[in-house]
């Protein structure tokens, strides 16, 4: 009996465990958000919006290069004296290619019951067309991904009083890295409402919904109260998913009765729902020589999230910086943080672990070359060529540069071939640096000087190389989000 | 069991590993890397002594000659002459080939077991002596020499015998009057005589014999039969011993040897030092292997000095950083006490010879030592031509250059690939890419590959992919200037640049001050932009606030504020919720200064105003201004306005502002810049110590009748229409001694001369009278139709009397003004047949303006509220505190310059800004007539 409840409690386990391996926090495909306790969709199909809230039940369950999503919502709205129940379940099909992911998804079996003040829709396998396919780019730093789905569904009106079509076009588009994570699916719905009988009723109409997730990590300082404490105060990570539904609908108006009206019913609605943010206090810094340095709190904010020394006493925020030391911070910044080698309490002796040369420079006791070796095998930095790295020589503003473009995968988004940079001293700008600086420019990741100056080949500070990430994480946070969100939904 | 075992290999793994990890008692930096490390020999610089040869300058062997000397192979026959050209001996061929199989030590041995022991202080068989014939010994024991050849070099002939007791006679006699004893003049005789007797294996040694004898010590197997081929290409193979065929064959096989000539093996002729030297060369690595030598390829990457601190000794050393041909690592080390042999470019010195990119084959002891390196000369061939094949796997490629020559080349790890002097990798090269392969002595050093480049392509991106988000800072029908980021940015605005709003095409006089916008650009250098993307309302400023700052969460960003009012048509009405939680994040200010929310958590208790967006459901804060002083409000327009000074005059009061004036106009959040003389503004100031500051100021937008940034506006006329003629419409007098009008600055004004206007197929005619549409085509034609096709029963009546000549209506027409000439086009008519304008006084039309509250679409009502009416008097807009209804039942609406017809009032939005001209139909009601609504 024991052994029989320990089996299904292992069985549920590891059916949890599969679930949470899953990354992107999809709610469904039908342009839902959720936040922790709740879920929420529009309907249209009765030909007013109706906002539902209720849950929504995601199972996963991997095998090889298939994952089978089993959805199961449970959505009302008692104003309206709606109710909807669904249950589908897709197969979704991996390939992958490099760094690229292509998922194939279709449908199982498919489920849906609308009641609407007593009034019946429903949807079966048989009268629903489904497709949907996804493909996704990994970047150095970021996943980007993006895909297409088109369904129509039939709908019958109380088993027999005549169908309601809806056809949906659907596109999602979305990134994923450290510091945050955004999809925005757009749907276009095109709704037939044929209902026969005594009363017919013909009617057709559109909608757009427009559903975003995002997830941003974000920072503050924390001051303490009391001035009699070991540590003036630290850095926060927070972490806060804002879920948000946009749509806006072109449907009929309707007598109380229940029959056509003249003119239409437009409009455009939109809410959010945010989840509790997740706390983390960083570690507190303790270097001496940064207090009312220009890049202070860069400095403090690169040292909590250890992506430099922050257990040292002195930073030299003036002194260079190394290209070792920048392929820690980088590695730290975007949370490419290689895997510790935990020990198992199983296994008293770890077997000897083959050393990784990874460059002629770099030996196995220098405390950066395990982020050297992840940065160096996510294509991030990858040395001057000829098997050296130059841990321990400057960083040039190119090579930075060029690092970061190299992150984001935007190395491609330069113009071709010859062009000018709009710096003054563009005819100094490395070639292979030239198409990174370009980008990195336009995106306002790095700048020139004042008088317009890039200064290509001049050794970073470590307070500029410190300002430099900063930067990258405002633009991972911010403008990323822009892009995909704002971009798309607003304009 | 099992596990026992297990334990007991895991614990001796563990030693092992604990083993390895204590660090070697090291001798220099192998502590510091990871790859093997090899320092050099000791005391190289004495042995280097050992070989200045004077007389191989220039000479062709040099090279193998040095190797000879770097290898310890072949020495000098003294330090400063090789004699290259002198014949050699078979007691010097044997010796080399002992010395090469790692044998020097045991040779040198035997030889001086079997040395006699010297009489008295005589010396008459030499250190060179007694090792040769040790070495004679290991040979035969080894296998090289054969006893049958031994015979043959020793076997004299009788002539030779007798020549050489004659000498040993003279020789002898020198010693006889020395007071020897007997029995050392026995031993002298039987020395001597061996010394002698040696001297043959002093005598050249042929060609032949060499060849055989590196063959054995090789350990070749002879060849046999038909594969026996090189040796019979020489005219003289006849000439060479019957038994040395088949050694000679694998000889020549291996490339060790070769003819004097590609025709004359010469195998009876005499071989020179020099060949000696050339035939280790070619035999390599074969016999470095029995010496325990290893012998690798690689390139000094870097050479690095160090100073290394060792017990208040100084060590200076150097580095070298070898990468392998394997693509493997190590460094070579030398300082004063160690060193190694470097041959380069005809010179043998120590490693100081190196340089940073040098190929160098080196070898390395079995001590782990580095003992001599030989730089390939650095001599560079350029190969120009296709690539035919790039095969990534095997690390190969092939081209063909220009002359149609096809070579194959294995590309060592060290070799750079540069696509259009871009660092490559070898998968970037493609079939039929010009390609330049730079090699150093064989060796591909380089490979810079060329993709033809289209000058028309130059900076190409795809069309619009540049882009610019900011927001508009002053817009124009040529120019948009941005504010990004606190940049002002200016661009231009060309005649195809298309503008978008939600997707859908826009006018552009419906992007507004204050719209974020996004731009894009075909082109990377140039300002002309190809689309503007329009913001939609969703970050319209819905709320303007002014209440006390309760809390300030700074890690949420959020605050909350409460004893709040909110600004509505110039008024601050209470707000009925006690308290506000809204989204804060930047654009505080303080008194003209931007402050952070930590800042503003110090602000608690004060009152503030804030301009609040109500994106996605959440009120978030679009700028906030801290409130200091006591607050004193004016309703009228700007006079005197200075930016340079930041200062205004409203109502004779000069009023400052600054960065943290909060200015809104058509619900967007706008830069001072954006105000205007002579503009009717509402405005909050803050009263402090007797300066007065702008904290709000709402700019009243009127400006839907002014001329627009595209040319064009849109005009008002009443009148009576005289005359419809081909897609036009004449104008005339409204009656007797009034003329028909026109609405100029918000007031009617007379015009004396009928105009004619154009009108279109999409004119909307609206009846007001019997709330119909009139069809446009049968309006315009009225003449020529049959009424009967009309349905409606009033409108055919009506269209078939000509009722609508000479009865009055109202007129909105857009007139563009296209370099210096204006023309009008009707965009809509209301016609009022049964309005009758007596008097010229009395006028019941005026105009308003305000924002859409609520459209009822059933009753035909929508509901205004911020109401301004116009004062004809005083010629200003004067608020009116309440909302209003107005009834749209005989109203033309246009909405962005298009007319809807009355199946399309659903498209009013709340919120859009609207011009109603109206007239009181009653002491309580009024009817629109004209309404102007931009959304």
């Amino acid at each position: 009996m024991n052994k029989k409840l320990i089996i299904i409690m292992s069985l549920f386990l590891a059916l949890t465990f599969s679930l949470s391996s899953f990354a992107l926090e999809i709610p469904g495909y039908e342009g839902g958000i959720k936040n922790e306790m709740i879920y929420q969709e529009v309907i249209f199909i009765t030909g007013e919006p109706i906002l539902l809230t209720g849950t929504i039940d995601i199972r996963k369950t991997e095998r090889s290069n298939r994952v089978t999503e089993r959805y199961t919502y449970k959505l009302a709205n008692p104003q309206h004296e709606a109710e909807l129940s669904r249950t589908v379940s897709i197969d979704n099909d991996m390939t992958i290619n490099g760094g690229q992911k292509q998922e194939v998804l279709s449908l199982n079996s498919y489920k849906e019951t609308i009641e609407v003040k007593g009034q019946k829709f429903e949807v079966d396998n048989n009268n629903i067309q489904w497709s949907k396919s996804n493909i996704q780019d990994t970047k150095p730093g970021v996943i980007y991904f993006a895909g297409n789905w088109d369904a129509r569904k039939n709908y019958t009106i109380n088993k027999d009083e005549g169908n309601v079509i809806v056809e949906t076009k659907g596109t999602v588009v979305g990134y994923d890295q450290y510091w945050g994570e955004t999809e925005t699916q757009t749907l276009q719905h095109f709704i037939q409402y044929n209902k026969e009988g005594e009363t017919p009723l013909r009617w057709q109409g559109t909608a757009t919904v427009e559903a975003v997730h995002n997830r941003t990590k974000d920072y503050t300082y924390e001051a303490n109260a009391p001035s009699q404490i070991s540590f003036r105060g630290g850095y926060l990570l927070t972490e806060q998913q804002e879920n948000i539904l946009k749509y806006s609908y072109d449907l009929p108006r309707f007598t109380d009765d229940g029959t056509l009206k003249s003119q239409r019913n437009t409009g455009v609605k939109s809410l959010s729902l945010d989840t509790n943010p997740l706390n983390k206090r960083l570690n507190i810094p303790q270097m001496k020589d940064i207090g009312g340095h220009w890049a202070e709190g860069n400095i403090l904010l690169m040292a909590s999230l250890e992506a430099v020394y922050p257990n040292s006493n002195y930073f030299g925020p003036s002194l260079p910086m190394s290209r070792g030391d920048f392929a820690r911070a980088v590695a730290m910044v975007m949370g490419i943080v290689p895997e510790e080698e935990t020990p198992q309490r199983t296994r008293s002796i770890q077997t000897q672990k083959e050393e990784d040369k990874i460059f002629l420079d770099v030996s196995s006791q220098d405390p950066n070359q395990k982020y050297i070796k992840e940065v160096k095998d996510k294509g991030i930095m990858v040395g001057p060529g000829e098997g050296k790295f130059l841990p321990n020589q400057t960083l040039t503003k190119a090579e930075a540069t060029a690092i970061i473009v190299r992150l984001l995968g935007f190395e491609n988004m330069a113009p071709l071939q010859n062009y000018n940079t709009g710096f003054r001293d563009d005819a100094n700008i490395p070639k292979w640096a030239k198409s990174s600086i370009y980008v990195a420019k336009e995106l306002s990741l790095v700048g020139g000087t004042t008088d317009g100056y890039f200064q290509a080949t001049k050794p970073m500070t470590k307070a500029e190389a410190v300002t430099m990430l900063t930067n990258l994480i405002r633009y991972l946070q911010k403008e990323l989000r822009y892009d995909y969100r704002e971009r798309i939904i607003n304009y | 069991m099992e596990n026992k075992l297990k334990k007991t290999y895991s614990l001796i793994l563990a030693i092992l590993l604990l083993l390895q990890l204590i660090p070697p008692i090291s001798y220099g930096i192998e502590g510091y890397t990871s790859h093997p490390v090899y320092n050099g020999v000791e005391n190289p610089q004495d042995q280097l002594k050992n070989f200045h040869y004077s007389d191989i300058s220039g000479h062709w062997g040099t090279v193998p000659i040095l190797e000879m000397a770097g290898l310890s192979l072949m020495r000098g026959v003294a330090p400063s002459r090789f004699r290259p050209n002198s014949s050699l001996t078979y007691v010097e061929a044997l010796t080399v080939l002992v010395r090469a199989i790692g044998k020097e030590a045991e040779a040198q041995q035997l030889g001086e077991l079997q040395a006699p022991a010297n009489v008295r202080s005589l010396l008459l068989l030499s250190a060179v002596h007694n090792w040769g014939k040790g070495a004679v010994q290991v040979a035969v024991n080894e296998g090289i020499i054969t006893n049958e050849e031994i015979n043959q070099i020793i076997n004299l002939t009788p002539q030779e015998q007798e020549n050489l007791e004659n000498q040993l006679e003279r020789q002898l006699a020198r010693f006889q009057n020395g007071g020897y004893s007997g029995e050392e003049i026995a031993e002298i005789e039987r020395q001597v005589k061996e010394k002698l007797e040696n001297a043959v294996w002093n005598r050249p040694v042929p060609r032949q014999q060499v060849a055989v004898w590196v063959a054995r010590a090789l350990k070749l197997q002879g060849i046999y039969g038909d594969k026996i081929v090189k040796t019979y290409g020489f005219d003289d193979w006849e000439q060479i011993d019957t038994e040395k065929i088949p050694l000679i064959e694998a000889v020549l096989n291996q490339n060790i040897m070769t003819g004097i000539t590609p025709n004359t093996f010469a195998p009876r002729d005499e071989f020179t030092r020099v060949q000696m030297a050339q035939v280790m060369f070619n035999v390599g690595e074969a016999f470095l292997v029995q010496r325990g030598i290893t012998q690798k390829i690689g390139r000094v990457m870097e050479i690095e000095e160090i100073i290394q601190q060792q017990q208040a000794n100084e060590i200076k050393k150097r580095v070298y950083t070898i990468l392998n041909q394997d693509n493997s690592q190590n460094y070579l080390t030398s300082d004063a006490g160690r060193d190694f042999l470097v041959q380069k470019e005809g010179g043998l010195s120590l490693s100081s010879l190196l340089e940073q990119g040098d190929v160098i084959y080196y070898f390395i002891n079995p001590q782990q030592e580095i003992i001599y390196a030989r730089v390939v000369p650095t001599k560079i061939t350029k190969i120009e031509g296709f690539i035919d094949l790039v095969d990534v796997d095997n690390n190969r490629f092939a081209m063909t250059d220009f002359d149609g020559k096809k070579h194959l080349m294995e590309l060592p790890a060290f070799t750079e690939v540069m696509v259009n002097g871009v660092p490559a990798s070898l998968e970037d090269l493609i079939y039929g890419q010009e390609v330049k392969a730079t090699l150093r002595q064989g060796m591909v050093v380089s490979i810079e590959a060329y993709l033809e480049e289209d000058p028309y392509l130059h900076g190409y991106i795809p069309p619009g992919s540049k882009t610019k988000v900011g927001d508009v800072l002053l817009i124009s029908s040529t120019e948009i200037e941005l504010q990004v980021e606190g940049e002002r940015e200016k661009y231009r605005i060309l005649p195809t640049t298309i503008v978008t709003r939600n997707d859908q095409h826009a006018k552009l006089f419906e992007v507004k001050e204050g719209d974020r916008v996004i731009l894009s650009f075909d082109d990377i250098y140039s300002a002309d932009i190809a689309s503007i993307k329009v913001e939609d309302d969703e970050r319209h400023i819905t709320n303007i606030y002014r209440g006390k700052l309760e809390y300030v969460s700074e890690r949420n960003k959020e605050m909350i504020i409460n004893s709040i009012s909110e600004y509505q048509g110039a008024t601050w009405n209470p707000h009925p919720q006690q308290k506000i939680s809204i989204k804060v994040e930047g654009d505080i200010y303080l008194g003209g200064n931007q402050i952070t929310l930590k800042e503003l958590s110090g602000q608690t208790g004060k009152e503030l105003y804030v301009a609040v967006e109500n994106s996605y459901g959440t009120q978030r804060a679009a700028k906030v201004l801290v409130k200091e002083g006591s607050t004193i409000l004016y309703e009228n327009k700007v006079t005197g306005l200075q930016f340079g000074n930041s200062r205004m005059v409203v109502e004779n009061n000069t009023i400052s502002f600054n960065e943290g004036t909060i200015v809104v106009q058509n619900n967007r959040l706008v830069d001072i810049l954006n105000l205007e003389n002579q503009q009717s503004i509402y405005l909050a100031a803050d009263l402090n110590q007797g300066r007065r500051n702008a904290t709000f100021i709402s700019i009243e937008y009127d400006g839907m009748m002014d001329d627009r940034i595209d040319g064009t506006r849109l005009v008002v006329y009443r009148g009576r229409i005289e005359d419809l003629g081909d897609y036009s419409l004449t104008l005339g007098r409204l009656a007797y001694q009034l003329d028909y009008l026109k609405l100029e600055n918000h007031q009617w004004g007379e015009i004396a001369r009928p105009q004619k206007l154009t009108m279109t197929e999409d004119t909307y005619v609206f009846d007001s009278e019997i709330q119909k549409e009139v069809p446009t085509g049968y309006f315009l034609n009225s003449r020529f139709i049959d009424p009967n096709q009309i349905q409606d029963l009033d409108l055919r009546t009506r269209i078939k009397n000509n009722h609508y000549i000479g009865k009055s209506a109202f007129i909105i027409a857009r007139e563009t003004t296209l370099q210096g000439e204006t023309t009008a086009e009707i965009l809509g008519i209301n016609l009022t047949p049964n309005h009758f304008n007596y008097y010229h006084i009395l006028n019941t039309d005026h105009s308003a303006i305000g924002e859409i509250a609520e459209v009822d679409l059933d009753a035909n009502e929508m509901t205004i509220t911020n109401l301004r009416h116009w004062n004809t008097l005083s010629s200003r807009w004067e608020s009116v505190r309440t909302q209003e209804v107005v009834s749209m039942e005989k109203a033309t609406i246009l909405v962005n310059d298009k007319p809807i017809s009355r199946e399309e009032f659903y498209q009013l939005k709340q919120r859009a800004k609207v011009y109603i001209i109206k007239s009181k139909a009653s002491a309580t009601h009024d009817d629109a007539y004209i309404v102007v609504v931009e959304q």
